[in-house]
C-alpha cells in the first residue's frame, strides 16, 4: 500500500508503483482508463443545451414523472449579478413555464443587498447559518449546497452560481433536460465555450486554469474516467436528491471534485451527463484566489484516495496553512492563509433530513 | 373576457405581477446586438417568441421586419403597434445590470424597453383573457436610426395589403409622452478631409479642425425662429488623434428640427452654403452628406385617438407631455395612418453610471406597460365605434 509519506519522501512515481500496486477496490474503480468506456460516453452522454430547448415537453416529462425541481442559487455577496440571474430564471422557467418549483437562495452572510434583491425578485431567501441551526455554522459555498439539500422540496436540484452575468434559462432547463429525458442520469454536469477558437470550425475545448493544470493531471493519475469531464469544475450542475443526500460535501473549493469521485465511485460513469451552454461570463479570478482553489480541492481529493494511499493523508498531520509570497517594499513576506477543507456528511444520515423527508405523513 | 370588464387600476395590478416577465424579456433583447443594418440576431430572438405566441400571419421579410398578428374578433380594424430594433455603438460585451430599482446599461437608441413590450404583450393579452376586436399588428423594424432612415419600416408599410387604422409606435423612454406630430427633421454628416495635394507651405499645417471649428460657428451664427420651434443639434464631433499631428480628416454629425418643412430646406440650403464657402477659402475637402429626412406632420390634438387615450392617461395619473416627436411616427404619418408615440419608462438621472450608460426605472415599467394595453383598449373601442356608426 502506497501512503503520502511515501509521495513526499522523494520517491520516483515507478518506485512508488513498484513498492505495492493500487488495490482494486469499489472505491478505486480504475486506474487504466477504459478509452472505448470513455469515448462511448462522450457521445452519449456529452450534448448541447439545445437538445431541451423545447421547455413544454420538459414539463410534460415532468409532470408524468411527478418530479419537484428546485433550483439553489448559493449566495455570497452578489448584488451586482443576484437580481439579473432571478428574473431571467423565474419569469422563463416559473412565470412562462412551470418546471420549476422552487428558486432559493442560500446566503452565508452578504453584507450587500444580495438578499434583499433577490427577495425582491420574488425568490425564496435562506440563510445558511438559519437551516439546520443545531448542526452549526461553516463558512463555505459547500456549506450552503449542503443545506440546499434540507431546505429545498425538489427530486432534482439545480445548483447555479450566482454571479453569472450574461444568465439565460438555457443554464438550467439544460442541465435538468438530461435527467428528466433519461432515467439514469443522476449528475449533469456544465460546461462552457472557451474563447479558443481556431479556423475550419475546430473548437479546442477545455476547463480553466485550476482544471488544466492540477484537476485534470490528478484525474489522469487517479481517475483517468473522470478525465471525460471537460470543465469537471464548473458551478453549474443538476443532480438527484437520492444521490445528493448519499454524499459527503467539502465545505469549500473541494465540493465540485469531491461530487464527481464520490458519485463515479458508487453508480459509474454512466450516472453523469455534460452538457454545453455555450458562453459563460463571470468574475474572473486572479492566480493568487485560483492557489486558495487548489489547496483546498487538493485536501478533499487526497482524502478519497486516501485509502489507496494507505490512510497517510487522514492520519497525518497535514498543515492546513497555504503560503503565498507578497512583495511591499523591496521586502518579500509569505503570507499564511489557513484552509481547512472540512466536510459535511451525507445528508441522510442527519436526523432532522430523516425526520422531514422520510417521515410518513 | 370582453376590454369593458378591464379597467385601468386591474391592468396596473396584473402589469406589477407581469413585471419580471417584461424586465426578463428587456435584459435579453437589450444584450443581443443589433447596429443599424446588422439586427439580424435581434430579429431571429423576435421571431421565435412571435412563433411561440402562436401569432397570426406571422413572418419576416427581406428587409428583416418581424411581423405578426394578434388576431381580432371583429373583422375590419387593424391597429398597428411598432418599434425599431436597431441600436446605436453597441458594444458586444456589455451586459445589463438589474438592480433593485434601476435597469442600468447604454439604453440611449437600444430600444429594448419597447421592443420586450411588444414582444411579451400577446402573452399578457392571453394571460388576462383580452381580446380586441380590432386585429394587432405588432412590428418590430430593422434600420431606423441614422443612415438607415426607416428603411424598415418604409418597407413594410410600402408592401402591405391590408389596411392600417390606427398606430402605436413605441420608444424606451419617456412614460407621460404623448406624441402625435411628428416634427420636421434633417440628419446629416459634414467631413472635412485634406486634400490629397495639400501642400504644407501652401496652407499651413492647420490640418482640418479648424475649418471646421469655423464651420460650426457659422452653423452656430444661423438664425433660427422660436415659432415655429427649429433647432440644430451638434451630435458628435471627431478628429485627429493626438498632440501634435494634424488631423487629415474631421467629422460632424447634426440634426436639424423644426416645426416647418420651409425652415428645414432653408437651414440644409445655408449648411451646404458654409461648407462650400469654407472649402473654398481653406482648400479642404468639405462634403455635406443628408442621412436622412422627415417631414412634420401627424395628426391634431383634437383626434379622436389623442382624446382616447389622454382619458387612458388621465385614468392612469399619468400626466401628458406633449411634443412633436423624430420618432417612427413621422412614417406612420407619411402613410396616412393616424398614430401616437408612447414612452415606457423613465430615466433616473441621479444615478452615476459610465458615460455611455443610463439608469431605467423599473418601478415606472407597469404603469408605462399598462398604458400601452389601456391604449389600445381605448384606440379599439374607439375604430369599433367609427365602423358602427357608418353601418
Amino acid at each position: 500500500m502506497i501512503n503520502l509519506k511515501d509521495i513526499f519522501s522523494g520517491l520516483t512515481k515507478s518506485e512508488i508503483r513498484n513498492k505495492k500496486p493500487f488495490p482494486s477496490t469499489k472505491s478505486s474503480r480504475s486506474y487504466t482508463a477504459d478509452t472505448k468506456l470513455m469515448n462511448n460516453w462522450l457521445s452519449s452522454n456529452t450534448f448541447h443545451y439545445t437538445a431541451f430547448d423545447n421547455i413544454k415537453e420538459l414539463v410534460e416529462i415532468k409532470e408524468k414523472k411527478g418530479q419537484k425541481i428546485s433550483l439553489c442559487l448559493p449566495t455570497l455577496n452578489e448584488e451586482k449579478t443576484i437580481g439579473k440571474e432571478i428574473i431571467l430564471l423565474k419569469s422563463e422557467l416559473m412565470d412562462r413555464y412551470p418546471l420549476l418549483d422552487e428558486i432559493a437562495v442560500i446566503d452565508s452572510g452578504s453584507t450587500d443587498k444580495t438578499c434583499e434583491i433577490a427577495a425582491s425578485f420574488g425568490a425564496d431567501v435562506y440563510v445558511s447559518k438559519d437551516i439546520l441551526p443545531n448542526i452549526g455554522e461553516k463558512k463555505g459555498k459547500g456549506e450552503n449546497l449542503w443545506k440546499a439539500i434540507y431546505q429545498l422540496k425538489g427530486d432534482i436540484i439545480v445548483y447555479i452560481d450566482a454571479d453569472i452575468s450574461n444568465i439565460r434559462s438555457h443554464f438550467a432547463y439544460g442541465l435538468i433536460g438530461p435527467i428528466l429525458k433519461h432515467d439514469e442520469i443522476k449528475y449533469v454536469k456544465a460546461f462552457y465555450d472557451r474563447p479558443l477558437n481556431l479556423s475550419n470550425n475546430v473548437r479546442v475545448a477545455g476547463g480553466g486554469r485550476v482544471t488544466e493544470i492540477l484537476i485534470r493531471p490528478l484525474f489522469s493519475l487517479f481517475f483517468p474516467e473522470l478525465t471525460v469531464f471537460i470543465q469537471p469544475l464548473s458551478g453549474e450542475y443538476a443532480a438527484r436528491r437520492e444521490v445528493l443526500e448519499k454524499i459527503p460535501f467539502p465545505i469549500g473549493y473541494g465540493v465540485e471534485t469531491s461530487h464527481l469521485i464520490d458519485i463515479y465511485n458508487e453508480y459509474g460513469l454512466k450516472a453523469f451527463a455534460q452538457v454545453d451552454l455555450d458562453k459563460r461570463v463571470h468574475r474572473n479570478q486572479t492566480t493568487h484566489q485560483l492557489g486558495k482553489m487548489a489547496f483546498g480541492i487538493l485536501q478533499s481529493f487526497f482524502k478519497r484516495i486516501d485509502n489507496r494511499l494507505g490512510g497517510g493523508f487522514t492520519n497525518a498531520n497535514i498543515d492546513k496553512v497555504f503560503r503565498q509570497f507578497t512583495c511591499t517594499d523591496k521586502k518579500y513576506e509569505q503570507i499564511h492563509n489557513l484552509i481547512c477543507e472540512e466536510e459535511r456528511p451525507p445528508m441522510i444520515e442527519i436526523p432532522e433530513y430523516k425526520e422531514k423527508f422520510f417521515t410518513p405523513q | 373576457m370582453n376590454q369593458d370588464q378591464y379597467n385601468t387600476e386591474n391592468l396596473k395590478k396584473a402589469s406589477e405581477q407581469f413585471l419580471n416577465i417584461l424586465l426578463s424579456e428587456i435584459v435579453t433583447i437589450g444584450e443581443i446586438p443589433a447596429l443599424t443594418f446588422s439586427e439580424s440576431q435581434r430579429a431571429e430572438y423576435l421571431a421565435s417568441r412571435f412563433c411561440e405566441a402562436g401569432l397570426q400571419d406571422f413572418f419576416m421579410d427581406e428587409k428583416g421586419n418581424v411581423m405578426g398578428t394578434i388576431p381580432g374578433t371583429g373583422t375590419a380594424n387593424n391597429i398597428i403597434v411598432t418599434t425599431h430594433m436597431d441600436t446605436l455603438n453597441f458594444n458586444e460585451n456589455y451586459h445589463i445590470s438589474v438592480t433593485k430599482d434601476h435597469l442600468i446599461g447604454p439604453f440611449w437608441g437600444n430600444n429594448s424597453v419597447a421592443l420586450a413590450t411588444i414582444s411579451t404583450l400577446p402573452l399578457f393579452l392571453e394571460k388576462l383573457n383580452i381580446q380586441l376586436k380590432s386585429n394587432i399588428v405588432l412590428l418590430a423594424s430593422p434600420m431606423s436610426l441614422g443612415r438607415g432612415n426607416n428603411e424598415g419600416l418604409k418597407h413594410y408599410l410600402s408592401n402591405i395589403k391590408t389596411p392600417l387604422n390606427a398606430g402605436i409606435t413605441l420608444e424606451n423612454v419617456s412614460l407621460g409622452r404623448l406624441n402625435y406630430r411628428s416634427i420636421g427633421m434633417l440628419t446629416g454628416e459634414i467631413t472635412c478631409i485634406l486634400p490629397e495635394d495639400f501642400k504644407w507651405e501652401k496652407y499651413g499645417a492647420i490640418g482640418t479642425i479648424i475649418p471646421m471649428s469655423e464651420i460650426i460657428t457659422k452653423i452656430g451664427n444661423i438664425a433660427l425662429p422660436k415659432i415655429p420651434f427649429s433647432t440644430i443639434i451638434l451630435g458628435s464631433i471627431n478628429g485627429g488623434f493626438s498632440y501634435n499631428n494634424i488631423a487629415k480628416k474631421t467629422k460632424l454629425c447634426f440634426e436639424v428640427r423644426s416645426e416647418s418643412f420651409e425652415i428645414l430646406k432653408s437651414v440644409e440650403a445655408q449648411i451646404k452654403n458654409i461648407t462650400e464657402d469654407v472649402s473654398a477659402r481653406s482648400g479642404m475637402n468639405v462634403f455635406l452628406e443628408i442621412l436622412s429626412q422627415r417631414e412634420p406632420g401627424g395628426i391634431e390634438i383634437s383626434h379622436e385617438i389623442v382624446q382616447q387615450v389622454r382619458s387612458v392617461f388621465n385614468s392612469l395619473g399619468i400626466k401628458p407631455d406633449f411634443f412633436p416627436t423624430v420618432s417612427q411616427l413621422s412614417v406612420l404619418k407619411d402613410f396616412k395612418i393616424p398614430s401616437i408615440t408612447l414612452g415606457i419608462t423613465t430615466k433616473d438621472n441621479d444615478i452615476k453610471v459610465d458615460e455611455t450608460d443610463e439608469a431605467l426605472n423599473i418601478n415606472t415599467i407597469p404603469l408605462g406597460f399598462s398604458q400601452v394595453v389601456a391604449s389600445l383598449i381605448a384606440i379599439d373601442k374607439t375604430l369599433d365605434k367609427n365602423i358602427s356608426a357608418k353601418e
